[in-house]
């Protein structure tokens, strides 16, 4: 059984038809990248998987499991964390409490504090700023901070938002590290982008996605020697 | 270009008299206090009196306080029943105490014949403001933000009138504890026992739900829920509970406030929600609006300046009868605060995407 299936997904704001029926399959274990231009629906895809936003119509199934039926909070019980856009990280709250609401969804605390150890060996910065208000953390900073809330909830499967915008290339570098050694621990990743090079360097699959239809899938290299595919998201001509 | 010009000009007129204002007001309370304090009608004993009374008023003030701030920090909407809610607590309070005081629990039991109403009281008011909630505000979630504004007014209207109709339009006396007669003597000053108790209470009250909101799981996702609904419901929150919960809090403490008003003010009526409401409300936006710590100092801050000032600067400048004006006090206080500094005292700056 497939980890996630995006069956014919439609979804809207208003009278604004974002995904245009989306179809997704993603599998245990794999990293999945989603990419696609400013404004083609990868946010809205996201939001509509984490249970955000209803779609109109369509399936999605994590496991088989018809997620559909459940509420934001319940999805995530279910093994399915999102980082969001932009990190999202509580800023009048402190790093530790972050990391806390992370584990919202779990209740054994020796876990949780084997987790919070596992966070803070993959980002040593957040050990240093612990009790540092998250509000004051660097671009780079968050987002290790919302990674590593997302982990705190030992997802099955971790849905990544854009993790590159705005960060210095070292820094990305250091997340799509993070991501791969993620992975390699047993989460499976769907990972959106606009930083389309990096993120099919990393991944297994690629979809892209344009004007909330998907125009093509394949395997990563594949994608990335497609000439469509370089002339549009990686700039090369 | 010329609207331009003249529009920037009207700016500088506008600006120019809002600092009339600002300085004229500071000389008026500057000179007031001089001439008062130079006049010296009362003793250093009053003033210290004025003084505590102002604390007690201004810790009722602060309870009250902190359900429109922690309402509006998750919603950010302006809880207009909530000076109704304080006053169904202090009805419910009211029946209980008659009832154990006519039996004699309240002179055999004095801790405990103010302790069960103020817990009868803290209910009560807890699931009118849940039932209030679910009604007047969930339906209007997501709605623009002037709907459930008119919705709280609603809500606010409804619970008076169907208090008077229930209960009439006078007022009901709320029974004494006898062992709260009198002053205790700290430090060489006398302090009404009333006085002591509310502050205390008060004081008490505002411990246990600072603690709540910084150490438990459920106020550390009331503040989550703040800061973000959708990312709080990623992390697993369930967002209508938390909101529930807060307005839950909330009230419980405006229904305690209630008990501690009718302790102090001994009459209660289906209107007496109003005034303490919009004082309280008005502590909240000077302590900054959303922000938990402000609402208690904001409340203090009011209560004091209400106590002391009709003496201090009021009478100071030679106006007859200032104790009336005392409301006026907290009124200019908070349009001068709407004006001048609308972050309040502890408060950040409303950013565009909090407003
Ligand atoms: N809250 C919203 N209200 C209305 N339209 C929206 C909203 N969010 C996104 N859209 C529209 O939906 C489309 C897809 O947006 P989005 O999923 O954010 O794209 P991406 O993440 O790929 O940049 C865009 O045309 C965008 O303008
Ligand atoms: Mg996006």
């Amino acid at each position: 059984m497939s980890m996630l299936t995006v069956n014919n997904v439609h979804t809207y704001y208003g009278s604004i038809h974002a995904l245009r029926g989306i179809n997704l399959t993603i599998e245990q274990g794999e990293i999945v990248t989603l990419i696609g231009g400013n404004g083609a629906g990868k946010t809205t895809t996201l939001r509509t998987i984490s249970g955000l936003l209803k779609p109109a119509q369509g399936e999605i199934t994590l496991e088989g499991d018809d997620l559909l039926r459940y509420k934001p909070h319940e999805i995530v019980y279910k093994g399915l964390s999102m980082v969001p856009e932009g990190r999202g990280v509580f800023a009048r709250m402190s790093v530790l409490e972050n990391l806390e609401m992370g584990a919202f969804s779990r209740n054994n605390k020796q876990e949780i504090a084997r987790n919070l150890d596992h966070v803070m060996t993959l980002f040593p910065r957040l050990k240093e700023r612990r009790t540092q208000l998250a509000g004051t953390l660097s671009g780079g900073e968050q987002q290790m901070l919302a990674t590593g809330r997302a982990l705190m909830a030992e997802p099955r499967i971790l849905l990544l938002d854009e993790p590159s915008m705005g960060l210095a290339p070292v820094l990305v570098e250091l997340i799509f590290d993070t991501i791969v050694q993620i992975n390699k621990e047993g989460v499976t990743i769907l990972l959106v982008e606009q930083n389309a090079l990096m993120a099919l360097s990393i991944a297994h699959r690629g979809y892209v996605l344009q004007t909330g239809e998907i125009v093509l899938s394949d395997k990563a290299e594949k994608l990335k020697s497609d000439p469509e595919v370089q002339k549009a998201y990686l700039g090369i001509e | 270009m010329r609207t331009s010009i003249s529009e920037r000009a009207l700016d500088a007129i506008v600006s120019g008299v809002l600092w009339g204002f600002r300085i004229l007001i500071v000389l008026a309370i500057i000179i007031g206090t001089v001439l008062a304090i130079r006049a010296g009608t009362y003793t250093r004993a009053q003033w210290i009196d004025f003084v505590i009374f102002g604390v007690a008023q201004g810790s009722i003030y602060a309870l009250i306080a902190l359900g429109y701030t922690m309402v509006y920090g998750i919603l950010r909407m302006i809880n207009f029943a909530h000076g109704d809610i304080f006053m169904t607590g202090a009805f419910g309070a009211y029946f209980t105490a008659t009832w154990l005081t006519k039996i004699g629990f309240t002179d055999r039991y004095p801790v405990l014949g103010l302790m069960i109403p103020i817990l009868v009281a803290m209910i009560i008011a807890t699931l009118i403001a849940m039932l209030v909630e679910r009604i007047a505000y969930r339906p209007l979630r997501g709605a623009p933000r002037l709907v459930p504004l008119i919705s709280a007014i609603g809500a606010s209207f409804f619970l008076e009138y169907s208090f008077r109709g229930i209960f009439g339009p006078g007022k009901y006396a709320y029974p004494p504890i006898n062992a709260l007669e009198g002053e205790w003597v700290v430090l060489g000053i006398g302090i009404l026992k009333v006085h002591v108790v509310v502050m205390v209470a008060a004081g008490i009250m505002m411990a246990l739900l600072y603690t709540l909101v910084m150490y438990t799981k459920v106020g550390k996702a009331m503040r989550a829920v703040s800061e973000n609904q959708d990312t709080a419901a990623l992390m697993g929150i369930d967002v209508n509970k938390t909101i529930v919960s807060t307005f839950a809090i909330g009230a419980a403490m405006a229904g305690a406030a209630g008990v501690l008003f009718s302790l102090v003010y001994r009459q209660i009526d289906w209107f007496m929600g109003f005034t303490p409401g919009i004082k309280a409300f008005t502590a909240a936006v000077l302590g900054g609006i959303g922000n938990i710590p402000g609402a208690m100092v904001g409340g203090l801050v009011l209560g004091v300046f209400e106590s002391v000032g009709p003496s201090l600067f009021l009478e100071g400048l030679g106006i007859i009868r200032p104790y009336q004006l005392k409301d006026v006090i907290a009124y200019t206080m908070l349009v001068m605060i709407l004006l001048f500094r609308p972050s309040g005292i502890l408060g950040e700056r409303l950013t565009k995407q909090k407003a």
